[in-house]
């Protein structure tokens, strides 16, 4: 959180694996879930490499109410950029761990999820981050299952959605809950916080 | 604010060929801007602080501090420095004399560095005493509704 000119600033981020469905999973809130009101520009920001993947971040700010603008990104998931990923967990609000939930893809889950371990024991706001996970692709044949993903990836103390990201089943209410996870936990914080 | 205001407006007037300047949080939020961009400020920003970002992780592969990054486009020099928590980017015509950007970018930050560890402190102060106005139940209520109707 971050408080300029008199204006709040949230800071989510989408993390996972690469094409884990991060930009996809962004792309759908933009286009089909985030109300027309609340949207400062006309299309997701990215910065990808010349064959489409993620180069540095795709974003999106949205604003939710005069005072309150929410910024969303999407971080590379490609190992080789793995050094520009570590900039991106400064001042989080919320993190969306985004897995794949397919099977070949669960040492590279691993891999995430260790990696961000090592960002939440080092990035001290971290500490306070909410996380939810999007068990995502679970529209495909040979998945695991969210509740054995769970399990696999020792990820049950997070709440967590089984999601598909093309056809956005589940995205909303997950946004939904993270948004009034980060808002409630803002006020309870705030204790000269005054209603209108 | 309104001194760093002073400070990048006296910027303008005195570097022939300026096209504009942006002050960005370290996470790319503008926190104020003089000229006109055709872009909106807040991808600027984000672009910005995002290069800046992965110059200053190259340095720290190679054991170096990142002091400040100059570009050449065709038409345009840009030259970005950076302050504890911030970024001041300067954007000029190709014509610019260089060398009087990067010592107006060093007296700037110097000068910007500090007001800005100023008003954190102001920025504090002004949440304790209620001026700056945190979003209440009926606030969080109002937007989540909002999400709520793309559930229908």
């Amino acid at each position: 959180m971050k408080i300029i000119n008199n204006k709040l600033y949230l800071k989510i981020i989408f993390f996972g694996t690469a094409l884990a469905g991060k930009t996809t999973s962004l792309k759908w809130l933009f286009h089909h879930a985030i109300p027309d009101e609340f949207k400062t520009v006309d299309q997701v920001r990215s910065l990808e490499t010349s064959f489409g993947q993620t180069l540095f971040f795709d974003f999106i700010p949205i604003q939710v109410s005069s005072d309150i603008t929410v910024r969303l990104y999407t971080t590379t998931g490609q190992d080789y950029y793995h050094r520009t990923r570590r900039l991106f967990f400064e001042d989080v609000d919320g993190i969306f761990l985004v897995i794949d939930s397919q099977k070949k893809e669960l040492a590279h889950n691993r891999e995430f999820v260790a990696e961000l371990g090592q960002y939440l024991a080092s990035v001290e706001a971290l500490k306070e981050a909410e996380i939810v996970v999007l068990y995502n692709k679970q529209d495909r044949n040979d998945v695991y299952p969210s509740e054995e993903l769970e399990r696999l990836l020792n990820l049950d103390r997070y709440p967590s959605f089984p999601v598909c990201a093309t056809s956005g089943d589940n995205l909303l209410p997950a946004f939904i809950m993270m948004m009034d996870h980060i808002l409630k936990k803002i006020r309870e914080k705030s204790p000269h916080a005054i209603s209108q | 604010m309104d001194e760093i205001k002073n400070i990048i407006q006296g910027i303008m007037k005195r570097v022939p060929g300026i096209k504009g300047l942006i002050l960005l949080d370290i996470d790319g939020i503008p926190l104020e801007i003089a000229g006109n961009f055709e872009m909106r400020a807040e991808d600027l920003g984000a672009l910005l602080a995002a290069c800046y970002n992965s110059y200053a992780q190259v340095g720290v592969e190679l054991g170096q501090n990142l002091d400040m990054i100059i570009v050449e486009y065709g038409d345009l020099k840009l030259c970005q420095s950076a302050m504890p928590r911030g970024l001041l980017t300067i954007i000029a015509t190709k014509e610019s004399y260089l060398g009087l950007i990067r010592l107006e970018a060093k007296r700037a930050i110097e000068m910007i560095g500090r007001l800005m560890q100023d008003t954190k402190d102001l920025r504090k102060s002004m949440m304790e005493q209620h001026k700056f106005r945190m979003p209440g139940d009926q606030d969080i209520e109002m937007i989540l509704a909002k999400l709520r109707k793309g559930l229908t």
